[in-house]
């Protein structure tokens, strides 16, 4: 999928670029960005026949980051680039159920839905119980930062097994 | 009865006045031919891609280009046909999604479509934007939906035709006093949906029936009838999938077959040319009851339930709400609670924003239109395929998303660490943790239930809600068995008690003995029926949204999933509540149409 700009890519982005400096320079440059409590990672199958590589993070504050890589972009993404972004883990207690969310920020992708425009992709999963099994959706909107509205296409299926999140090791 | 509105009569209706004045006054032959044509453009939600098991270029083919020939290859063509003869009339049923299909990649077809209906030959049909199994849930969606299509309409500058037929051939009593409010005047009411629970419309079939402020006609149903000096015969020449009629009766489910046929039109074309020349009037429904209701005195429409059209095949509704079909992906109880999930987060949300005063519309109209096609028929039955149930599933989640994340917004905006928000009182304040829906846990059951799991381990545990208020949680484990389900004792000689579809807080009162099948399956718009009297059982549709069977010979109801997916767990709940139908209805709406949530 696309590289993208946003909020969400920071924090990939970030760290890296910080490598170069020294302890004192990285905590004057940047807050301390929250760190994972909790964490998942899995293979889903994308629109049935692609895939697509997510890895889900519970932040201490509660929020909740995805990133997600798909061979394919559907137009709405480049083939193969990552996405990063914040989202949140919302239990449903009446249902027993978990939806995780996240917003991406992507660039535009030529001969796409979107045209000239940036395309902002929403991530919305649902486990149902205590399952293994997931399913929901990676729906693209036109223009930045927009997750609402008429979608750029029908949301992307995506189904599979994916680990409730654990604490990291 | 006065009709809510009435446009002048079109062209298909003046040649009937015509051929009505020649033939009278003497005890008049009357001859009418009539059609619907059903089409869907969500035949395949999602469309064909997966639908084979290896990948196919020339098979898989994504929504888009599936909607697309299903306007090429089989709406086009049926249009095509009726303009060539401009005395025909013929209704046209679609979902107002459908106009936003043709407007947006076939204007040329939704041109001459628009044409022919604001010439008064063609009645396009609509009663839902999406082509939603709407009898199943609290009416408030479909009141939105419907809101949408008339916006669909007026946006696109097509008549919406006063007739309705609906998706999978939903009907149901609860319809007559919202179509009138719509603007909708006649329910074409599926002929074997009448036959199912009483003979008598196979018996003694008459044309015209009065349901509350509108009428009802029996759809499909050809007949040659007496009324007073009338001499009534109408044939039904199509009432069937739009889409099988031009392309040799193939479905979009087969792209490489599905393909105009000419000659298939051709025959159909002889065939109703036939029918003409035989003096029948080839006329709209709209005008044939609007020359009905001149001619004969209608009936009563007797007690009926809420069905779908081939009840015999489908056993009633059971097909979408827990029925197996033909592919073992299929997961019914998910899809449909997963959907209860969604509108119960997004009814809290329109609460929540107008609480906190944010500017949400547009997102919510958004979030609502995702639910109405999540909750597309096709998406748990008849035959589901993979595809089409993960389409029901992503819509759902995304709608559920915006609602969530507006929620959020609401919370914050709020100032509040948690929200408690309560959509029957508007109440939107701090969350306590405490949901009143959950009570204290109990050792002895009101009633003895009976629960079938095959393999799997089954939990089943009470909670005393309040004073003749039970909850019951029966927690299903992981195991291969796919056919679960839960039987709750009743009393035959009770009425059955239930409401109907878009009339929620209505009790309504059956005579088991009044109908002719032995065994009926019931969706529940808001989860209520009747186990004995004065006693309920409501179900949770956001956990346990399934078809209630009942039978004629027995008080007893059972909630069964034949596609539970193997390994995973499932947890299904209900509430028993003793005491009146009124105080039952209201509990329902508490537990389904406006339940309160924190988040």
């Amino acid at each position: 999928m696309s590289a993208r700009r946003g909020a969400g890519v920071a924090l990939f982005v970030i760290p890296a670029l910080l490598g170069a400096c020294s302890e004192e320079e990285r905590a004057a440059a940047a807050p301390a960005a929250p760190a994972a409590v909790a964490s998942a990672s899995g293979t889903l199958d994308l629109e049935l026949r692609d895939s697509l590589e997510i890895g889900l993070e519970l932040l201490e504050d509660g929020s909740l980051r995805a990133r997600v890589r798909a061979p394919r972009g559907f137009a709405v993404a480049a083939d193969g680039a990552e996405l990063s972004g914040v989202g949140r883990l919302v239990e449903l207690r009446e249902s027993e159920g978990t939806l995780y969310t996240a917003r991406f920020s992507g660039a535009p992708v030529g001969g796409g839905p979107c045209g000239a425009e940036p395309v902002s992709l929403a991530l919305s999963l649902h486990r149902r119980g205590d399952n293994a099994f997931v399913a929901g959706s990676l729906t693209p909107y036109c223009g930045a930062d927009r997750w609402h509205g008429r979608p750029a296409r029908t949301p992307l299926r995506l189904t599979g097994e994916l680990p409730a999140l654990a604490a990291p090791r | 009865m006065s009709p809510p509105h009435r446009a002048p009569l079109g062209l298909a209706g003046a040649a009937l006045v015509a051929s009505a004045l020649a033939s009278s006054p003497a005890a008049a032959q009357e001859k009418f031919a009539l059609a619907v044509f059903h089409f869907n453009a969500q035949y395949v939600a999602g469309g064909t891609l997966g639908f084979t098991l290896l990948p196919d270029p020339e098979l898989d083919l994504d929504d888009p280009t599936t909607e697309d020939r299903i306007v090429t290859e089989s709406l086009d063509p049926v249009l095509e046909l009726y303009e060539r003869h401009p005395s025909w009339g013929v209704d046209i049923e679609m979902q107002a999604y459908l106009l936003d299909v043709l407007g947006e990649r076939h204007p040329a077809v939704l041109d001459r479509l628009r044409r022919m209906a604001k010439s008064g030959q063609l009645d396009v049909v609509s009663f839902h934007y999406s082509d939603q199994l709407f009898i199943a849930y609290p009416e408030e969606d479909w009141l939105r939906s419907q809101a949408l299509a008339a916006e669909t309409f007026a946006r696109w500058d097509v008549p919406l035709g006063r007739s309705v037929f609906c998706q999978e051939g939903q009907a149901g009593r609860g319809l007559a006093a919202r179509m009138v409010t719509a603007g909708y005047r006649t329910l074409m009411w599926p002929k074997n949906l009448l036959s199912y629970q009483r003979s008598e419309f196979d018996t003694d079939p008459f044309p015209l029936y009065r349901l509350g402020d509108a009428w009802m006609v029996p759809g499909g149903r050809s007949m040659d009838v007496t009324a007073g000096s009338t001499n009534i015969s109408v044939r039904w020449t199509f009432m069937d999938d739009g889409e099988l009629l031009a392309t040799n009766d193939m479905n979009p489910y087969f792209p490489e077959l599905f393909r105009h046929d000419p000659a298939s039109v051709a025959a159909y074309e002889a065939e109703v040319a036939a029918l003409e020349a035989d003096g029948y009037v080839v006329s709209t429904v709209d005008d044939y009851v609007t020359h009905l209701e001149t001619r004969i005195t209608p009936r009563e429409a007797p007690p009926l339930l809420d069905g779908t059209w081939q009840p015999g095949s489908t056993r009633a509704v059971a097909k979408w709400l827990g029925g197996k079909g033909l592919w073992p992906e299929e997961r019914d109880a998910h899809v449909r609670s997963l959907d209860a999930a969604a509108r119960r987060e997004l009814v809290a949300a329109e609460t929540a924003a107008t609480a906190a005063g944010l500017d949400a519309r547009e997102r919510l109209d958004s979030a609502w239109r995702l639910l109405f096609l999540a909750e597309v028929s096709d998406a748990s039955g008849i035959n589901p395929f993979r595809g089409e149930m993960e389409y029901g599933l992503a819509h759902a989640t995304e709608a559920l998303r915006i609602a969530s994340d507006t929620l959020a917004e609401a919370r914050e905006a709020l100032g509040l660490a948690g929200l408690a928000v309560d959509p029957e009182s508007d109440a939107v304040t701090l969350a306590t943790g405490a949901d009143p829906l959950r009570g204290a846990a109990v050792a002895e059951a009101p009633l003895a239930i009976e629960v079938h799991a095959g393999d799997r381990a089954t939990d089943t545990s009470w909670e005393l809600v309040a004073t003749g208020h039970h909850r019951v949680a029966i927690r299903f484990g992981a195991g291969d068995e796919r056919q679960l389900w839960v039987g709750f004792p009743g009393d035959a000689a009770a009425p059955l008690v239930t409401t109907l579809a878009l009339a929620d807080s209505t009790p309504v009162s059956f005579d088991r003995a009044g109908f002719d099948f032995e065994e009926f399956w019931m969706a529940l718009p808001v989860g209520l029926l009747s186990v004995g009297t004065d006693r309920f059982v409501i179900k949770d549709q956001a956990t346990a949204h399934l078809a209630a069977r009942i039978e004629r010979g027995s008080g007893d109801v059972v909630f069964e999933d034949q596609t539970a997916p193997i390994g995973e767990t499932a947890t299904w709940v209900f509430h028993v509540f003793e005491g009146s139908a009124v105080d039952a209805v209201a509990l329902a709406g508490r537990v389904n149409s406006h339940r309160r949530i924190e988040r």
